[in-house]
C-alpha cells in the first residue's frame, strides 16, 4: 500500500463511516479509530445550514457596506436645515 | 414616555435623507424630496393612526412623493453628488476611484432595487420593514436587495462567470454520476 495523506485517511474514514453507521451503533475504522455513535449522532442532527457564503461573497459584501456608508453616512449626519425644522416647529404651534 | 407626531418627524429625517438620496442620486433633489415629504406628512398627519408603524408610514410618503416627481425630473447623477467630505479627504486615490465607480453602479440599478440596498444596509431595515416602506411582499423586498446586490458584484468585479462556471462544474459531477450509474446497471444485467 502506497503512501496516504492524512486526507486520504480521512475520506476513507468517512466513507466508511458511511457505510457502517446503519449497521452498528459504534463505528471502528480499519486504522484502528473507533467513532462514537453519539458523536455521530451529534452531527447528524445538526440542523441543516444555509449555503455556506464564500469567503468572496464575504469580502464583497464587507467592502459594499463600507463603500456604502462611505456614500450615505454623510448625508445623514449633517444637520437638519433651519428652514425644515422652522416648518415642523410652525406646524406643531398651530 | 411616548413621542409626538413631530418629534417622531424630527427624528426620522436622518433616514428619509438617506432614503432621498438613494432614491434620488442627487443631493439636492434629495433635501428638496426630503422636504416636500415633510409637508406631506404635516397635512396628513390626522390620517396616521398613532400606535402603528411611523417609520414605515413616513418613508411611503417618501416614497409616493418620489414616484409622482419622477416624471418632472431628470436624470442629474453627476459626480457632483459624492459626498463633499470624502473628495476632500485623504483617502486613497484608488479607494475614490472605486467610490466613485460604486456610486455610479448605483445609479445604474432600478430605483426600487438601489433603496431596498440601501435602507437595508445603511439603515439595517428588515426585509418586513423593506415591504411595508415599498408596499410590497416580503419576498419581492428580499429579492430586490439580492439582486441589487449580485447586479453590484458583477460590474464591480466583473465575476459574472462565477454563476456559470458553478453551474458547468454541478452538470459535470451529474454526468459523471448518471454514467457511473448507468455502468453499475450494466454490469449487474450482465
Amino acid at each position: 500500500m502506497g503512501f496516504r495523506s492524512p486526507e486520504d485517511v480521512e475520506e476513507t474514514e468517512r466513507a466508511w463511516a458511511c457505510q457502517m453507521m446503519t449497521y452498528a451503533d459504534d463505528v471502528t475504522f480499519p486504522s484502528g479509530r473507533v467513532r462514537r455513535y453519539h458523536q455521530m449522532d451529534k452531527t447528524m442532527n445538526k440542523k441543516p445550514t444555509k449555503k455556506p457564503e464564500t469567503t468572496s461573497d464575504q469580502a464583497f459584501d464587507l467592502w459594499l457596506k463600507r463603500g456604502l456608508h462611505q456614500l450615505f453616512d454623510d448625508v445623514a449626519n449633517e444637520p437638519i436645515p433651519e428652514e425644515l425644522l422652522k416648518l415642523i416647529e410652525d406646524d406643531r404651534g398651530e | 414616555m411616548t413621542l409626538s407626531f413631530h418629534d417622531q418627524v424630527i427624528g426620522i429625517l436622518p433616514k428619509l435623507r438617506v432614503q432621498a438620496l438613494a432614491l434620488t442620486r442627487n443631493r439636492a433633489a434629495a433635501e428638496d424630496l426630503v422636504q416636500d415629504a415633510v409637508c406631506n406628512a404635516l397635512s396628513a398627519q390626522n390620517s396616521f393612526a398613532p400606535g402603528t408603524n411611523f417609520a414605515a408610514w413616513m418613508h411611503r410618503i417618501l416614497r409616493n412623493r418620489f414616484i409622482s416627481d419622477l416624471r418632472k425630473k431628470r436624470d442629474t447623477t453627476d459626480i457632483d453628488d459624492m459626498p463633499a467630505s470624502f473628495l476632500a479627504t485623504n483617502a486613497p486615490h484608488e479607494d475614490r476611484i472605486v467610490l466613485k465607480d460604486l456610486d455610479a453602479a448605483l445609479a445604474r440599478l432600478p430605483d426600487d432595487q438601489r433603496e431596498a440596498l440601501v435602507l437595508g444596509v445603511i439603515e439595517g431595515m428588515s426585509y418586513q420593514e423593506l415591504a411595508d416602506v415599498a408596499g410590497c411582499a416580503v419576498g419581492t423586498a428580499k429579492s430586490r436587495v439580492f439582486r441589487a446586490r449580485r447586479q453590484l458584484e458583477i460590474w464591480m468585479t466583473g465575476e459574472e462567470h462565477v454563476g456559470n462556471d458553478r453551474l458547468k462544474a454541478q452538470a459535470v459531477t451529474l454526468r459523471r454520476k448518471l454514467s457511473r450509474k448507468e455502468g453499475q446497471n450494466a454490469s449487474k444485467a450482465i
